[in-house]
């Protein structure tokens, strides 16, 4: 009993973790596909720092915004947007696949080489880690 | 003891006689369960031989000694609790920090970089903490199989995520052992399935191994169990909280590793091999 009574605070405490880290749902997150052109220069610049194969994120107007940024003929699938594999963070879940000229892209050039964008808006403020996992790797 | 009529005046004793010893909580329930026992085989055996109850009492206590005298004795006999905690907290916080500054350059080819020591600083005064008032306090074992059976349902569900809906059982249990040391390191370092399974087993072992003659070995081992997957459990939580990938993926090492040394490494042992260590350059010094 008295081990009862000395570990139930501390063991309230975990479950509460635990609790707060399963996850009762697929833990998705909402995106819709933005355009480049509705971004202030700041941002613009931000994208244009990368290259083919480059990815990145940053926050604006209230939105986290993603970003992957291809070769020119290449596109990107996205699979999932959400809660990590690893439980830390979020990720976006994409494949890169060849683009047989029926999508148009936004070709950018950027510092480290012409490339292909896709823009992510997500439908809420994600804090970091936020991963980018390749399925092609 | 359960059958036995309660003695307050043994009670007391023995509770006043533990408060004051420079022992670890662990060491002082032992100590006490020992002597308590001892007053009470003490005291049937006087009354066997006839005594009253109050005489035996009184002689029992007695007989067993001056309180201050033992407190003393005992304090000096036993090695003092801070400095085994101090020992054992510095040899494992040493083996954290340097995992932390070879792990990401064996394993990924990092470069040195500053926060490598700096995030498993961080990381190891926050485990310290987490170990010492939350997981270590729970020591009760039917809170152990609950808090078990819900941290390993949100590891599995980890597992099951980046499997997706094809893990079958035959995946499953393939991560569940491996003597593989290529399977048992990652980009995520030992943040794998397999690493902290392996890694229970390890402590599981550790616990048929530990002499211990006061709790339970089943005891012992769903309380170290509970405790790993807590600290694991909390790690994983505050490495969301970091501000890129690579302090989460040093935070959860540094949780995982610290959990795991903490019921792998015994004060006795550190002493053992420091002596041998300090024999070894006596002779070569000779």
């Amino acid at each position: 009993m008295k081990e009862l009574k000395r570990g139930i605070v501390p063991f309230l405490l975990v479950m509460l973790v635990a609790f707060i880290m399963t996850d009762f749902g697929d833990g998705e997150i909402k995106y819709i596909m933005a355009s480049y052109e509705s971004l202030p220069d700041q941002q613009r610049n931000f994208i244009k720092e990368i290259g083919p194969g480059g990815t990145g994120m940053f926050q604006h107007d209230g939105s986290s915004y993603a970003f992957i940024a291809t070769e020119p003929d290449e596109k990107v699938e996205v699979l999932f947007v959400g809660k990590a594999e690893d439980g830390v963070g979020n990720e976006v879940k994409y494949k890169v696949v060849k683009n047989d000229g029926a999508d148009d892209t936004k070709i950018i050039d950027g510092r480290m080489g012409r490339f292909a964008l896709y823009l992510l808006r997500l439908e809420k403020v994600v804090p970091t880690p936020f991963g980018f996992n390749n399925q092609n790797h | 003891m359960s059958t036995q009529e309660s003695i307050k005046q043994f009670d007391d004793y023995i509770k006043r006689l533990v408060r004051d010893l420079h022992l670890e909580e662990e060491e002082k329930r032992e100590v006490e369960e020992e002597w308590t026992q001892h007053l009470y085989d003490h005291y049937s055996s006087l009354q066997k031989q006839g005594l009253e109850k109050s005489e035996a009492i009184q002689s029992v206590l007695e007989q067993f000694g001056d309180m201050q005298m033992i407190q003393t004795e005992v304090n000096q006999s036993y090695p003092s609790a801070i400095k085994s905690h101090i020992q054992k907290e510095s040899v494992i916080g040493v083996l954290c920090i340097i995992a932390s500054l070879i792990g990401p350059m064996i394993l990924i080819g990092a470069y040195f970089q500053p926060y490598f020591i700096s995030a498993s600083l961080i990381a190891l005064v926050f485990a310290y903490l987490v170990h010492r008032f939350i997981a270590k306090r729970q020591s009760d074992w039917r809170l152990s199989v609950i808090g078990l059976i819900a941290i390993y349902v949100f590891f599995f569900q980890l597992f099951k995520r980046m499997y997706g809906s094809s893990l079958s059982l035959d995946q499953y249990g393939a991560h569940l052992f491996t003597l593989d040391w290529n399977r048992l390191t990652g980009s995520g370092g030992l943040f794998e399935f397999v690493t902290i399974h392996m890694m229970w087993y390890v402590i599981i072992a550790m616990q048929f191994i530990t002499i211990n003659n006061y709790t339970p070995t089943w005891k012992r081992i769903l309380n170290s169990s509970f405790q790993y997957w807590a600290m694991l459990l909390i790690g994983v939580f505050l490495a969301m909280f970091q501000s890129s990938g690579e302090w989460s993926v040093l935070f959860i090492n540094v949780f995982i590793l610290y959990a795991f040394l903490q019921h792998t490494i015994s004060i006795k042992g550190i002493t053992i091999f420091s002596q041998k260590v300090s024999r070894m350059f006596y002779r070569q010094s000779l």
